[in-house]
């Protein structure tokens, strides 16, 4: 089913778009073909959104065109983006919770006065029929698992008339299972003679659907492969921006990227378990309520030990954040038992547990890990407050000690930063993770929470915190390892519990558990059910 | 062609500055257009503020017995401030702490206190700001109630509170029914400076300013107050106690705007009666404003409104122009700085396509 001979839907020439201090698209030039899955690669900051952004009239471009099937066009918003036929499907779904499928479909469109339902109804059925999407109008959107929300995006597309579909990471969210779903909605997509511009990180995917292959590195375009052509070796050297060809073994290896760093001798692994380690911390039963008041931890048990990274799969949004937040004493649980080295806990603080010597990095690392006005030493200050820290004389802030503090971590963590009086707002993801993970590692005593530790990190920064991570376990602490990486998990964790609608489904070792059985158990099957015929 | 704006990636305080001053460049041209139109001589009135407030004794009297209790008010709004807490109700704190004050020089036996007096009324003035500053910081911490809407509401409420011991059991029976309480006894009063009417008040409010800064810049205290301000959720994730420290804020902004009601009638009235502030607790939101809450740049701030305060006073006098002239100017001000925050954060460029 090669695609070479199909007319070109698609022209960019010589795109390119600055931002103060950032030339985030430098000449960018790329076609896309009629019925082609067509993938744009490279690390975060390698100008893909951007890109994506321009082809969907979210941002004008400083220079070049943008040809529709020959045709010179120039966007100045999404709306005239669509009317070319192009929309995009992005990773933050962009729907009305408390309102139907057919409702958040035509929001915003054009209409008369007074909605013939009955008919929008039936042409978005005919629709989901065609490319076989299994969308029901008339549904509540919160009803829907994430999986049927990313459909009704893909529809709302459709029904604006999209030939050409931009798909911006839209497995990160996505169950294994589901994953598969959408790689059939694509292929049915692409026989129908709609062309995709697909966004992803994971290799195995892109090397499975993508017709071709467009790397970016630091907003250039390193090469255009047909897939056939090349190997994941060969596209993460390019990412890395090598553009010389490494097609030898021995290169290969060294690359740091995700598919080759399980056969890299220095990751620190898991140290062969004889014997039982001793239970830190551990959960009976424990309940909890979000923030609207809705049960969300529905009994959840689990054993955090000492000198072991307990891995926990799952999808998004059954339980994981409310659970390291009552484990950080953030949020309180409503019933069940929390005991820490023995001790039960009823009033939970968030002092206390730091106290206790517990270190959380938490998931929203903008939104709760770092105060991003204050300047990187400052945020050492954070979860630091108890006077016997010696950035502290008494109630007063011992700064010639804390700004030392900062350089040596931002040293020791190869934070790159002019200096520790540079605001953290100014650092990059993977820079701000890093004075985060210094701060949390270098205090907790007993455990420490990672939540998503490496999600949107590049290959580099990636590797920097699952090292120091797995030095942390190595220096005894009980770690919590959220992350829906399985790859990732499989690596570091020495046990991996999967969690779902609140409860532990089932909790394997390492040596046990497989990529497709903690994907059935990601989407509710117990243990038993899992395994494999 | 056209124009746009661009994001800068360095905001410098220079550069903040420069737009400070510029704005309130334009607002004084703006204020020249007003004056013509009431058909004074702009140049001539300007001419004339320089001279009577800068270069006579007198005017610079004047301008430091405004500037106390604009500093006292700037820094109150300001502590609530970089909290990201708006403290509308200083205007009523003020007048708390005067009730409270008040209270002290005519329940209190000066004979018996002697000079104590004074400090006793000064702690009952925190007392009283302090008191009626926290109640819109337990409705905010424990409610979630908007500050800004219960803070302004109760000013009007201790302005009435004033009015009705003003209008009753205080009111002094030798006033001829003016609502005017006795005078306070000499031992109940600031000190002046030599002949002049600047009073100790003055000290006290610098103290105030330095004390803040110090919280603000070195203190545990400080930094926690900062952290939240720049973001609430890291701060609680943090293991700051963000609902105490609302409160306790709230009750030290509205402390120091008690200060200020202790500073004025003390040094400059000796008794309470009604129009003290001459909505110098608002004011103090423009003062902190202008000084992005810095504490030492409302010095300069509460300086520059003082300024205004005195020049506006002494057209009124010259020219027979409204106390409304004040409040005029503080618009403009305000209106051009707010307009002029743009220019910090992004710069203007022509596009040429």
């Amino acid at each position: 089913m090669s695609t070479a001979s199909a007319p070109t839907v698609l022209e960019l020439r010589e795109i390119t778009k600055r931002f103060p201090g950032v030339l985030a698209n430098d000449h960018i030039n790329l076609d896309l073909r009629e019925g082609e899955i067509h993938t744009i690669l490279g690390e975060n900051g390698a100008g893909k959104s951007t890109l994506m952004s321009i082809i969907a009239g979210l941002y004008t471009p400083d220079e070049g065109e943008i040809r529709i099937r020959g045709q010179v066009v120039q966007f100045s918003t999404p709306r005239e983006a669509i009317s070319q036929g192009i929309g995009m499907v992005f990773q933050h779904f962009m729907l009305v919770r408390n309102h139907t499928v057919a409702e958040n479909i035509i929001l915003g469109l054009p209409g008369s006065a007074v909605l013939d339902l009955e008919k929008i109804h039936q042409e978005i059925q005919e629709l989901s029929d065609r490319y076989d999407l299994h969308v029901d109008p008339e549904r509540n959107i919160h009803e829907l698992s994430v999986g049927e929300q990313q459909r009704v995006e893909i529809v709302k597309v459709l029904y604006r008339g999209a030939r050409l579909l931009i798909l911006d990471e839209p497995t990160a969210v996505l169950t294994p299972q589901e994953s598969e779903a959408l790689y059939r909605i694509m292929r049915n997509l692409t026989q129908q003679e709609h062309s995709i511009l697909f966004i992803s990180h994971k290799m195995k995917e892109v090397m499975a659907l993508s017709d071709r292959v467009t790397v970016l590195n630091q907003g250039r375009v390193m090469a255009t492969l047909q897939r056939e052509d090349t190997s994941p070796e060969q596209l993460a050297a390019f990412m890395l921006g090598h553009t010389t060809n490494p097609t030898t073994d021995a290169e290969a290896n060294e690359l740091p990227c995700t598919e080759v760093v399980e056969e890299e001798a220095d990751v620190p692994t898991a140290p062969e378990a004889v014997t039982v380690n001793p239970t830190i911390l551990e959960l009976r039963d424990v309940h909890a309520v979000n923030d609207l008041g809705h049960p969300v931890l529905k009994g959840i048990s689990l054993e955090l030990r000492e000198n072991e990274i307990l891995g926990m799969a799952g999808v998004s949004g059954n339980g994981q954040r409310e659970l390291t937040e009552v484990l950080a004493g953030l949020r309180t649980y409503t019933s069940g038992t929390y005991l820490f080295e023995q001790t039960p806990l009823q009033r939970l603080n968030v002092e206390q547990m730091i106290n206790r010597g517990v270190g959380y990095i938490p998931e929203d690392r903008k939104k709760f890990g770092v105060a991003a006005g204050l300047t990187i030493a400052q945020n050492f200050l954070l979860r630091n407050f108890g006077n016997s820290n010696f950035f502290w004389k008494r109630f007063l802030i011992n700064r010639g000690a804390l700004q030392r503090y900062g350089r040596e971590k931002m040293e020791a963590f190869d934070v790159r930063a002019p200096s520790e009086k540079t605001r953290v707002g100014l650092l990059s993801g993977g820079n701000m993770q890093k004075v985060i993970l210094a701060r949390e590692t270098s205090r907790a005593r007993r455990v420490l929470l990672a939540c998503q530790p490496t999600r949107g990190l590049d290959i580099h920064a990636t590797q920097f915190i699952r090292d120091e991570i797995g030095r942390a376990r190595d220096r005894g602490l009980a770690v919590l390892w959220i992350s829906e990486d399985l790859d990732e998990l499989l690596l570091m964790a020495d046990r991996i519990a999967v969690i779902f609608d609140g409860h532990i489904v089932g909790t394997l070792s390492r040596q046990e558990a497989t990529v497709e059985q903690i994907g059935r158990m990601m989407t509710g099957m117990t243990l038993e059910t899992a395994v494999p015929a | 062609m056209r124009f746009f704006f661009e994001k800068r990636t360095d905001t410098t305080p220079l550069g903040h500055t420069t737009t400070i001053i510029g704005a309130v460049v334009l607002a004084l041209v703006f204020g020249a257009g007003f004056l013509a139109t009431v058909g004074v001589d702009p140049l001539e009135a300007y001419t004339l503020v320089v001279e009577e407030v800068f270069l006579s004794s007198y005017g610079w009297q004047d301008l430091l017995v405004k500037f106390t209790p604009l500093l006292f008010m700037g820094c109150a709004v300001a502590l609530a401030a970089q909290m990201r807490l708006w403290n509308i109700g200083a205007e009523g704190q003020f007048h708390m702490g005067t009730v409270f004050v008040t209270w002290g020089s005519l329940h209190l036996n000066p004979d018996t206190w002697g000079w104590s007096l004074l400090l006793v009324m000064g702690l009952l003035a925190i007392a009283g700001g302090g008191l009626w500053g926290s109640i819109p910081g337990v409705l905010k911490a424990r409610f979630g109630v908007n500050e800004i809407i219960t803070s302004l509401l109760l000013n009007y409420v201790a302005v009435a509170w004033v009015d009705q011991h003003l209008f009753g059991s205080w009111r002094d029976p030798a006033s001829n029914n003016f609502p005017i309480t006795r005078e306070f006894a000499d031992v109940a009063r600031l000190p002046s400076f030599g002949n002049t009417s600047v009073h100790f008040g003055l000290i006290l409010a610098l103290v105030v300013a330095v004390v803040v800064a110090w919280v603000l810049l070195k203190t545990k205290l400080g930094f926690q107050i900062q952290l939240t301000g720049d973001n609430p959720d890291a701060a609680g994730y943090a293991g700051v106690n963000g609902r105490l420290l609302i409160i306790l804020v709230f009750a030290f902004s509205g402390a120091i705007a008690g200060l200020a009601g202790f500073s004025e009638v003390t040094g400059i009235h000796y008794r309470l009666q009604q129009n003290i502030s001459i909505g110098y607790g608002y004011t103090g939101i423009i003062v902190a404003w202008l000084a992005r809450n810095h504490p030492l740049g409302i010095l300069l701030s509460a300086l520059f409104m003082a300024v205004i305060f005195v020049s506006a006073e002494m057209l009124q006098i010259e020219y027979g122009l409204p106390i409304a002239m004040v409040y005029l100017y503080q618009g403009v001000i305000l209106f051009t700085v707010l307009g002029s925050e743009i220019f910090t954060e992004y710069k203007l460029r022509l596009r040429t396509a």
